[in-house]
């Protein structure tokens, strides 16, 4: 669909804010929250500079909040993210190393892969959202984590299935 | 110089993420402190509540018939309380009279345009902001205004954002109406039909099905609002007050239009209690 991945970055981010801030925010019960917005950083090039990493992920997160009234909630979460996403990505690195240009979707690098990369993303994101929330360990916390991961995965694995995204 | 560039530039992502992380997290951490400057960070940013006024306007179909309902039981009931031949001479004004027939509070109708109930902290947007007249601090009430709703946390031009009573730091000074006992309702952050009365002393008799109504006390609900009926209570050991569960009246999931109350003379009251303090 795009030939250039500032335009393919560009759509995909308001795409991703419009699903977050008008569908799934209604979608949701009893404290289970989904997210599908942390794409959006997963699926940004590997060469990107790591400021403008930082920066753009800022940008997701602050928007993210003007939906949900998180007053710098989501913001905070994508900022520490984003800072960590080189870490996670050296340390998953696939044997032949990754591919210049690629970026890490499930068309390009296989679903095996990509679930275990948006696994990582999305349950560090997951806990540090809830955990910022109610600023206190507890099962109940924990359940609210793992449930909401779960969904959220599918969600996230679901886009990978209808767009296939390659830039 | 060079050498400091070199230095930014080879670790600008950490300068960034140091940067951002402080901003978000001090915007988190003071959000109720500077609610007006914060307003563009919150729903009631014009942007975002356009967005969200364009998307109410189809989604309000759902609820149209249980809000014809609605209206019509309110019609029904501002009827029986005027006497029949004033009514025309009160429809046009705007404003509630006290016994002294001087007006005190200023309702302003709104239209929720963005609502949540299953978060912890939940927060209401609604379509009236300081162009008409909206202030912080007011009070929301339930389409029939009868029923407590929330408090304008941020307001903009054309928006507003209200904190909803299902909001973990939402205290609301709520009293007994049988007997008059006064006490805090506030969320437990679990259940969005559920409040807990808080500070109710032992020696207060307490039965079930209780209506408890806002006291009046603060500023900013007017006196005797419906807040709920007393579900259960409990006595517990090794305190003074009981444990009250209070099902809320409203449906916050439902909510659709609202009244924003303005306490006209809160200013003169404010003062007023300002110059004891002196």
């Amino acid at each position: 669909m795009f030939r250039n991945p500032y335009s393919a970055n560009i759509f995909r981010f308001f795409f991703l804010l419009l699903i977050q801030g008008l569908v799934l925010q209604y979608i949701g019960y009893k404290n289970i929250y989904l997210f599908i917005y942390p794409l959006f950083l997963m699926l940004l090039p590997l060469e990107i500079p790591h400021g403008l990493l930082v920066f753009l992920c800022f940008l997701m997160g602050i928007s993210v909040d003007i939906f949900y009234n998180g007053f710098g909630l989501h913001a905070s979460v994508m900022v520490a993210l984003a800072f960590a996403r080189p870490l996670i990505c050296g340390l998953m690195e696939p044997r032949g190393g990754f591919e210049v240009g690629q970026i890490l979707s499930a068309g390009n690098l296989g679903f095996r892969w990509f679930i275990r990369y948006s696994a990582v993303i999305a349950s560090i994101h997951m806990f540090l959202v809830i955990l910022l929330e109610e600023l206190s360990l507890s099962w109940f916390m924990l359940a609210r984590v793992f449930i909401g991961f779960l969904l959220s995965m599918l969600l996230m694995l679901l886009y990978q299935f209808i767009f296939n995204p390659k830039i | 110089m060079n050498k400091i560039a070199a230095f930014l530039y080879r670790f600008n992502g950490f300068f960034a993420f140091l940067i951002l992380e402080f901003f978000s997290l001090y915007f988190y951490f003071n959000q109720n402190m500077s609610s007006e400057k914060t307003a563009f960070l919150s729903s009631a940013n014009r942007t975002v509540g356009n967005i969200y006024d364009y998307s109410n306007r189809w989604m309000s179909y759902w609820n149209l018939s249980s809000l014809n309902d609605a209206l019509a039981k309110e019609n029904a009931r501002l009827k029986m309380r005027l006497p029949g031949s004033q009514f025309s001479n009160l429809s046009d004004s705007g404003t509630v009279m006290n016994e002294f027939f001087e007006p005190r509070y200023q309702y302003t109708e709104a239209v929720v345009i963005n609502n949540s109930v299953n978060r912890n902290n939940n927060y209401i947007t609604l379509n009236r902001g300081a162009k008409h007249g909206v202030k912080l601090q007011n009070a929301v009430l339930n389409g029939t205004g009868e029923g407590v709703v929330g408090i304008i946390v941020a307001v903009s031009n054309h928006f507003s954002t209200a904190m909803s009573v299902l909001h973990q730091e939402s205290r609301i000074s709520a009293k007994i109406k049988r007997n008059g006992f006064y006490g805090l309702a506030v969320w437990n952050g679990k259940d969005p039909r559920k409040l807990t009365l808080d500070a109710i002393p032992k020696h207060a008799k307490v039965m079930k099905g209780d209506s408890v109504v806002s006291s009046g006390y603060s500023t900013i609900f007017p006196e005797g609002v419906f807040i709920g009926t007393i579900d259960k209570f409990s006595n517990e050991t090794g305190t003074n007050f009981y444990s009250i569960e209070i099902s809320l009246a409203v449906d916050l999931n439902s909510l659709q239009y609202v009244y924003i109350v303005d306490d006209i003379m809160k200013p003169e009251l404010k003062q007023l209690e300002e110059k004891i303090k002196k």
